[in-house]
């Protein structure tokens, strides 16, 4: 593939990151929630901060039936109601202009036809190469069916041949386990080669993930002390409010672990442990990461209480009212044992991490919306200042908060003020809202702007994905052979079953309160 | 409804207050410690501070206009900012010295954000500004100097020397420059000279041209008009009054790209300036017409190129204030649209002062102007 780039001497300089290249973005799924909510403000934000090319526009489909006027509101109605930044009547014209759609059924052979006449004007109308960025923002089921039909319809370019690019960006779940995501990859791979196929999991497009790599690699006070030797234990949380919502159909075959530990959870595992890399190139640093998934204990199946607690929430409270427990919720199976919360103790066998537990967790109906990666250093030796056995001084903790805050806080123990040696955990806060004043882009924004750009450093690559399916099915078919009719509940508005408690409490730690 | 959409932080400014030079130090721990004692909850109160930023100005208007903007800079940047006033006129007065701070509101407390010292002298005691200076800056943090003033910086001769020294950054506006020529001549020799170190050099006019610079490179991409930047040989553009050294930084900056050499400049009239240029055997010609009101902007610009098939030309022009674009009547490519996000200079500034290293692009754009000044023999 010729990248423009490289052939063009006015690029140079001009941006700090890649530039984005002309192309047109095709949205399968352009009536859903998915588009309305992150991908068509994204976008308007793009345009807005004015880093999208002028050479841009935007071809939605599904089968809902309209035109680009309906479109173009719908559009509208979701920006006003999602986006970062308000509608703005001076650029609204300018980016309506850009958007067009074409109703059609992905099975159809048909739909894919008009689908290429209408690229082929919009590429004229606004000077487009010919590259094409295709967004399946569709059930998983039918990413077989729209893949297969786009290489017959001749809308894929090969990737080996010069011309415009074609790229791919596929949404998780990637399968249901590891068989099914083998079958999805295959079924890409046999279209697209790996470098046109990007694998969005937005949580690594949040600034204080990327931050983790600055953070670590960027300050000589902390990967000294990144291991075994200092570090007692980690604790990674990815706690929602909200219920099952809308997701039910979906959710109530899915559950936690497919949900959210096997994509989100894992790859903020494998950045907080992974080796230094020695270059920022995309396929360099996803070695690194797969490095650490390559070296994730498999959880034993025969004691898998200890390692692993599945939870529902029953019911109780939520932004002050009565909720309804798991399964009273509407399309949800009242017999359902599907987990909404699940808390792990996980371990890295390599040298840097040999015996230190990685705790991760995360569950539906918790008191807040609150994401965080903490790092527990071990305690000071216990004379001096923490020689009363009674009265512990409280270990360092350098927490990494990903959501509703972007920041990082470092407790350190203090002196109090006076005569007297009274010593006070401080945590020292860093947020980048309020650091840095303005607001960070969305995740969305940031990633769709990499794939324009060709660069997959924030995505997940084949190996990493079936990696994880393989360390979670091992938990997966654990539960299925135990038979279990019934799970653990916790109270919705809790932090989860006593059971999550017990798992950390064995190794005398306690879960971070937050 | 769930909606993200951002809302300004309220920022709490403490009203400047007269100080002793020497004392400034132990007023501004004042001014915190009143903060603190201000705080509902009696919350810590941090000082974030990123940067020292120096700032110039030569007359009372420019220094109040630069403080208006220090709570952007503020906001965007906690920095501590030393504002430093060489007024033009001559008593027989001491130095006299103001502190204030911004604080931003959070939601759980309060943040001291910024200190701004206000530093003013005359005629008579100027010296001691740069020592006055010295003497505030935060030890360990990288320190800019912002030149307000419409002048070159090198004017100011030994004030300039003295400040730049203690400076890593030196962030400058040519847009205004009296003499755009005789200043592009005086900053290229400072910029390339032996006498300074190696400061990063940042002039807000280059900035303001990159929306131009991204359209033009990416409307005329060789996969999006083939042979079009390789067969240029017309540029005609329009600008407002003032806007000279920022377009010639625009054609600096296409013939540094595109590998032209220059052959020759002329001032054709006091509103028209001329150059030629070749590249290989082709030759090409760069016309600039001074409007004689507007905006200190670039409002129109007409590329022409002959490659080997058809002939092709570009307009490009400010559609609105908010859009720039392609005009499609006027050119042989299809129309497109970007936004221009207007940011006030204390908006750039803020930015550029987390930016550690030089813009060799930049750099090697100022060489080329300086040719382009040269020739004219003004
Ligand atoms: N929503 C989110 O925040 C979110 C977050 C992460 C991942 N995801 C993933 O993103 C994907 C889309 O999610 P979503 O929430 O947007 O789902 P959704 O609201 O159910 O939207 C699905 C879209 O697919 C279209 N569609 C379904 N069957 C079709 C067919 N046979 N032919 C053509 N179009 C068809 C639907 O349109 P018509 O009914 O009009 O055909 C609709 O536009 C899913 O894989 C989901 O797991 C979503």
């Amino acid at each position: 593939m010729t990248d423009s780039r490289q052939q063009n001497p006015l690029t140079a300089g001009l941006s700090e990151t890649l530039l984005p290249q002309p192309c047109t973005l095709i949205i399968f799924g352009a009536s859903g929630d998915l588009t309305r909510r992150k991908l068509l403000p994204a976008v308007y934000n793009q345009m807005l901060d004015g880093i999208l090319p002028a050479n841009f526009a935007v071809l939605g489909s599904s089968r809902s039936v309209m035109d680009d006027q309906a479109f173009r509101e719908f559009a509208h109605e979701g920006i006003e109601r999602y986006s970062r930044q308000a509608i703005d009547n001076h650029h609204w014209p300018d980016y309506e202009h850009r958007l067009f759609y074409e109703p059609g059924s992905l099975d159809d052979p048909q739909c894919y036809e008009r689908i290429k006449q209408r690229l082929s004007e919009i590429e004229h109308e606004f000077g487009i190469p010919g590259n094409r960025i295709f967004y399946l923002a569709i059930p998983p089921s039918l990413i077989e069916v729209t893949v297969e039909q786009l290489r017959t319809a001749g809308l894929i370019m090969p990737i080996n041949e010069p011309g415009p690019f074609s790229r791919v960006i596929v949404e998780k779940p990637i399968g249901h386990d590891l068989v099914s995501a083998k079958k999805i990859n295959e079924t890409l791979a046999r279209s697209f080669n790996e470098e046109q196929t990007f694998r969005i999991d937005h949580y690594l497009g949040k600034e204080t993930v990327q931050n983790i790599l600055v953070m670590r690699f960027g300050n000589a006070i902390f990967e000294p002390l990144w291991n075994k030797k200092y570090i007692d234990h980690v604790q990674i949380t990815v706690a929602e409010e909200e219920g099952v919502g809308t997701r039910a159909g979906y959710y109530d075959r899915a559950g936690a672990l497919r949900d959210m530990i096997q994509n989100h959870l894992l790859q903020l595992l494998s950045l907080i442990a992974m080796e230094p890399p020695w270059s920022m190139d995309a396929d360099v640093i996803r070695d690194h990461r797969m490095d650490v998934l390559n070296c994730l204990r498999p959880v034993a199946t025969d004691n898998i209480d200890q390692h692993v607690i599945r939870a529902q929430y029953g019911p109780g409270t939520s932004h002050g009212a009565g909720v309804p427990g798991y399964r009273r919720e509407q399309d949800v199976d009242p017999e359902s044992i599907t987990e909404t919360y699940v808390a792990i103790r996980a371990f890295i066998d390599n040298w840097r991490w040999s015996g230190v537990p990685f705790y991760i967790r995360t569950g539906k109906r918790l008191p807040k919306r609150s994401s965080e990666i903490a790092i527990h250093f071990k305690a000071v030796p216990p004379i001096l200042f923490n020689a009363d056995t009674n009265n512990p001084l409280e270990p360092n903790v350098l927490a990494l908060s990903i959501q509703p805050d972007e920041g990082l806080s470092l407790r350190i123990a203090t002196k109090l003020p006076g005569p007297k040696v009274r010593i006070y955990p401080v945590k020292m806060d860093f947020r980048y809202g309020s650091t840095f004043g303005n607001p960070s882009p969305e995740a969305y924004e940031r990633l769709l702007l990499d794939v324009m750009a060709g660069d997959a450093t924030l995505f997940m690559r084949r190996d990493a994905v079936e990696a994880s399916w393989a360390w979670i099915e091992n938990i997966l078919n654990a539960w299925k052979s135990s038979g279990a009719r019934w799970l653990p509940e916790y109270p919705a508005g809790s932090w989860g079953p006593l059971e999550a408690d017990r798992l950390v409490e064995s190794s005398n730690h306690s879960w971070r309160k937050l | 409804m769930s909606t993200s959409q951002s809302k300004a932080p309220h920022i709490i400014a403490h009203p400047p207050r007269p100080v002793d030079v020497a004392a400034i130090e132990r007023e501004l721990i004042q001014v915190w410690d009143e903060f603190r004692d201000g705080a509902n909850d009696k919350q810590a109160i941090m000082r974030a501070c990123m940067s020292n930023l120096m700032i110039f100005c030569s007359t009372e208007q420019q220094a109040t206009e630069v403080a208006a903007e220090i709570p952007t800079i503020a906001q965007l940047h906690p920095a501590r900012v030393i504002l430093l006033v060489k007024k033009d006129a001559h008593k027989d007065a001491p130095i006299e010295a103001s502190v204030s701070a911004f604080c931003r509101q959070l939601g759980s407390g309060r943040q001291v954000c910024s200190e701004h010292i206000r530093i003013e002298a005359n005629d008579s005691n100027w010296r001691h500004l740069s020592p006055v200076a010295r003497s505030l800056l935060i030890g360990d943090l990288p320190t800019t100097l912002w030149w307000f003033e419409h002048q070159p910086p090198v004017i100011q001769g030994k004030l300039f020397n003295e400040l730049i020294k203690m400076a890593d950054q030196l962030v400058y506006d040519s847009i205004g420059w009296p003499n755009p020529a005789e200043g592009i001549l005086a900053m290229t020799r400072w910029v390339s000279g032996d006498g300074h170190t190696n400061q990063v050099v940042y002039n807000l006019a280059w900035r303001r041209m990159r929306p131009w610079r991204r359209l033009i490179a990416e409307a005329l991409a060789p996969e999006v008009v083939p042979n079009a930047l390789d067969s240029i040989n017309d540029i005609t553009i329009e600008h407002g009054p003032h806007a000279l050294p920022m377009i010639w930084l625009l054609i600096g900056w296409m013939a540094t790209r595109l590998g032209w050499q220059l052959i020759k400049g002329k001032l054709v009239s006091g509103s028209e300036i001329s150059w030629h240029f070749k590249s290989g055997s082709r030759a090409l010609q760069v016309c600039l017409h001074r409007m004689d009101s507007g905006e200190p902007e670039m409002q129109r610009l007409m590329i022409r190129w002959q490659g080997d098939g058809a002939p092709g030309h570009a307009n490009f022009a400010k559609l609105d204030a908010h859009r720039m674009g392609i005009v499609a009547e006027s050119s042989t490519i299809p129309p497109s649209v970007i936004s221009i996000s207007h940011e006030s200079s204390a908006t750039m500034v803020a930015r550029q002062l987390a930016h550690r290293e030089r813009d060799p692009l930049f750099t090697n754009t100022l060489e080329v102007s300086r040719s382009m000044a040269e020739v004219l023999h003004l």
